[in-house]
């Protein structure tokens, strides 16, 4: 029996769905086990569910989103949060930290617009996540094995490492200890391979926080201090691809005050 | 007569299209945009320049290195950075490699199975399986290439400001070079399917713009914007040019040109209506051999334009692997961008047409200021005016077609409506 799948977007660049459609490779074995009959980037013909699985990309950042995820939830058995925006938010989560007034007259100056916008947050926010995908974008042989996995009616793997161990089995130098730059690899899931130390740049987070992020995160701004990187600059390293994670959030609360609007939402 | 497509498909971003049609007249026609917003040019205020391109990359997933290399360019002209040709020819890779993987996709993915009878490539795959696979083999081909000079085939890795701090080999250049070789029938099954394809007979007269550089099929590089109007304008000068405007029913702004005062379009149709004679050789003998069947004033035919597109742009990553291959062309070691105030304005040809980014930089090193505009929202007035004037030539078709006729023209523009409103989300009272 194939796999009946809805692949969505929320909020974001649709990147992660257009990675979908970039397994190139994959493809065509995919549709053996895939019944994609939701995919409104890609087919003219969509179901109304019920789906034995959902693909969801983007985060929820409107209130008609927030009853599409639901319903979307309701119709499939296993929900998958498909990138960093479906699993932590993502760049735009950054605008929470802005007073909503001041973003709007950002771009629109003095318009008399009703702005409705809420809350950027990942989709578990809304609803229960069986299984998480990040990476902005994920890493493709990931999502392989993810939806393996799921087809066999298994927990996927999970990339309990962060990126210096990949970084490591590339015997790349270390570029925080070594070069004293700003690299989150310590702080950062693993899973791209330490893609970026690998073209001699710092990892900046994009796959999302490391399982152990909560526990290692205090050491490692200590790490960033000592290298003679400015509070500063640290927060803004944290205000990035995961600003609403906790511990990250916990940070940037206590560092250089962002408006108190924020202190007023929940986080996981 | 009420027409109502409730939820646009096959176009990357939320849509839909309300028309109202009295007596053969159009009385109301709104393209809607419902895209949830990023306020991207509200949270890079604040962020370092070194992350503008990083960031602005991940405005959109088709062309995120349109988006990268444009915000580069705006940055290093704020600092006053001069790249070095060897870098300009690897970032000139991408371009190439990057509107040819958009636009296969595009063609393929989503404009293909309306002209074939299908509703997706998913569909079409089981009786078209050669055309599927040669869909997957170009995208893949130009998905590499992207990765091989920037790390992954989107959202790159961000070590270009100044020049790559990481460059590919000899080897991978070759073997690039032979795989891209080794495509050329891929190529040319793709226009034979392409131009093969009966687009709707529909013609209005409107401005194409696009960027322009001296001597070259302009999409990295140039300063200046040309019209299919003759009027030009430097890039510098963009906020004078083009107006944009808060549309009530649609999350993305609309723009004109301030010197017509109408719409204009940008994209594939309009690139090559203005620079056809510095396409590569088969680009332009295949437009040569189109002779009257590409109809420039006919929007269906963007299609058509982003095909040739495809075949310029396999045959110009050929001439600049070659180019580095012999040696001609250098890889450079970065320069270093030191911050200091300023402030750049520039323009690429993404995919979809002309994208301006825009940053000030204050002497720490932090953005003041950023302003993106896009293809999609440039040609979202011209879409609205194209198909006031196309509903009232095609109500006598059943219902059924001109529901087809129109969403064609609209998958013909390639919206990227995600692109289009990275900046807001609205409800006006």
């Amino acid at each position: 029996m194939k796999l009946k799948t809805a692949i969505i977007g929320l909020t974001g660049c649709f990147g992660c769905q257009v990675q979908f459609l970039n397994l190139e490779d994959e493809l065509l074995d995919l549709l053996e086990v895939l019944d994609i009959v939701h995919f409104p980037l890609a087919k003219e013909e969509n179901s109304d569910g019920p789906f034995d699985l959902a693909l969801i990309e983007g985060s929820v950042s409107t209130s008609e989103q927030v009853k599409e995820v639901k319903e979307m939830r309701e119709k499939s058995k296993k929900v998958v949060a498909l990138g960093t925006c479906a699993c932590f938010g993502n760049l735009q989560g950054i605008s929470n930290f802005q007073s909503k007034e001041e973003v709007r007259r950002t771009v629109y100056g003095d318009a008399k617009l009703n702005y409705e916008a809420i809350d950027v947050a990942p989709i578990d926010r809304y609803i229960q996540v069986d299984h998480y995908v990040p990476g902005c974008p994920y890493d493709r042989g990931i999502l392989i094995e993810t939806l393996k996995y799921i087809a066999l009616g298994k927990r996927p793997l999970r990339v309990d490492y962060c990126v210096c161990a990949e970084c490591k089995l590339r015997e790349n130098g270390c570029l925080l200890i070594e070069k004293g730059q700003p690299c989150m690899g310590p702080i950062t899931r693993g899973g791209c391979g330490a893609l970026c130390p690998s073209y001699n740049y710092t990892c900046e987070g994009c796959q999302g926080p490391s399982e152990d992020a909560a526990e290692v995160i205090d050491a490692y701004v200590k790490i960033l201090k000592d290298k003679g990187i400015s509070e500063d600059d640290i927060l803004l390293k944290l205000r990035k691809f995961a600003p609403l994670y906790k511990p990250f959030l916990l940070k940037i609360l206590k560092g250089s005050g962002p408006p108190k609007e924020v202190s007023k939402w929940k986080s996981r | 007569m009420e027409i109502e497509i409730d939820r646009l498909t096959k176009v990357e971003g939320h849509g839909s299209l309300t028309i109202n049609v009295e007596e053969g007249k159009v009385e109301e026609l709104r393209l809607n945009i419902f895209e949830g917003s990023r306020f991207f040019e509200s949270f890079m205020r604040g962020r370092r320049f070194e992350e503008a391109a990083e960031m602005a990359s991940r405005i959109c997933g088709i062309c995120s290195y349109s988006h990268y290399l444009t915000a580069l360019k705006a940055v290093e002209k704020a600092l006053g950075v001069e790249i070095p040709e060897g870098t300009v020819a690897l970032r000139k890779l991408i371009t190439l490699a990057e509107t040819a993987q958009s636009h296969i996709l595009h063609l393929y993915f989503l404009a293909a199975a309306d002209y074939l009878g299908y509703e997706s490539i998913l569909a079409m795959s089981k009786d078209h399986v050669e055309e599927v696979k040669r869909a997957l083999r170009l995208k893949k081909l130009s998905n590499d290439i992207l990765s091989m000079v920037g790390g992954r085939s989107l959202h790159g890795v961000p070590n270009a400001l100044g020049g790559f701090a990481a460059v590919p080999t000899k080897q991978q250049l070759e073997r690039m070079l032979k795989r891209v070789k080794e495509t050329d029938d891929d190529v040319e099954k793709m226009l034979e399917l392409f131009t093969s394809l009966e687009v709707p007979k529909f013609e209005r007269k409107a401005e194409g713009l696009a960027l322009a550089k001296e001597g070259t099929f302009a999409l990295y590089e140039g300063e200046e914007i040309s019209s299919t109007w003759g009027a030009s304008f430097k890039v510098d000068d963009y906020q004078q040019h083009l107006i944009e405007s808060v549309v009530p029913h649609s999350t993305a702004k609309h723009s004109i040109h301030s010197t017509t005062g109408e719409s204009f379009y940008v994209g594939a149709l309009a690139r090559v209506n203005l620079q056809k004679d510095h396409l590569s050789p088969k680009a332009k003998e295949a437009i040569e051999t189109l002779g009257d069947k590409f109809r420039e004033l006919n929007p269906y035919i963007n299609n058509l334009a982003q095909a040739i597109e495809v075949v310029h742009c396999f045959e110009e990553i050929s001439n600049i692997l070659e180019r580095f291959i012999s040696g001609e062309l250098k890889m450079e070691r970065p320069i270093e961008v030191k911050p200091k105030e300023g402030e750049g304005a520039s323009a690429t040809e993404a995919p979809r047409g002309t994208l301006y980014h825009h940053y000030r930089i204050n002497g720490e090193g932090k953005i003041t200021y950023a302003n993106v505009i896009t293809p999609t929202a440039q040609n979202l007035r011209r879409m609205e005016d194209d198909m006031r004037a196309l509903v009232p030539q095609i109500l006598d078709l059943p219902r059924d077609e001109i529901v087809l006729t129109l969403e064609k023209l609209i998958r013909a523009y390639d919206p990227c409506i995600s692109c289009a409103t990275h900046f807001l989300e609205v409800k006006f009272i």
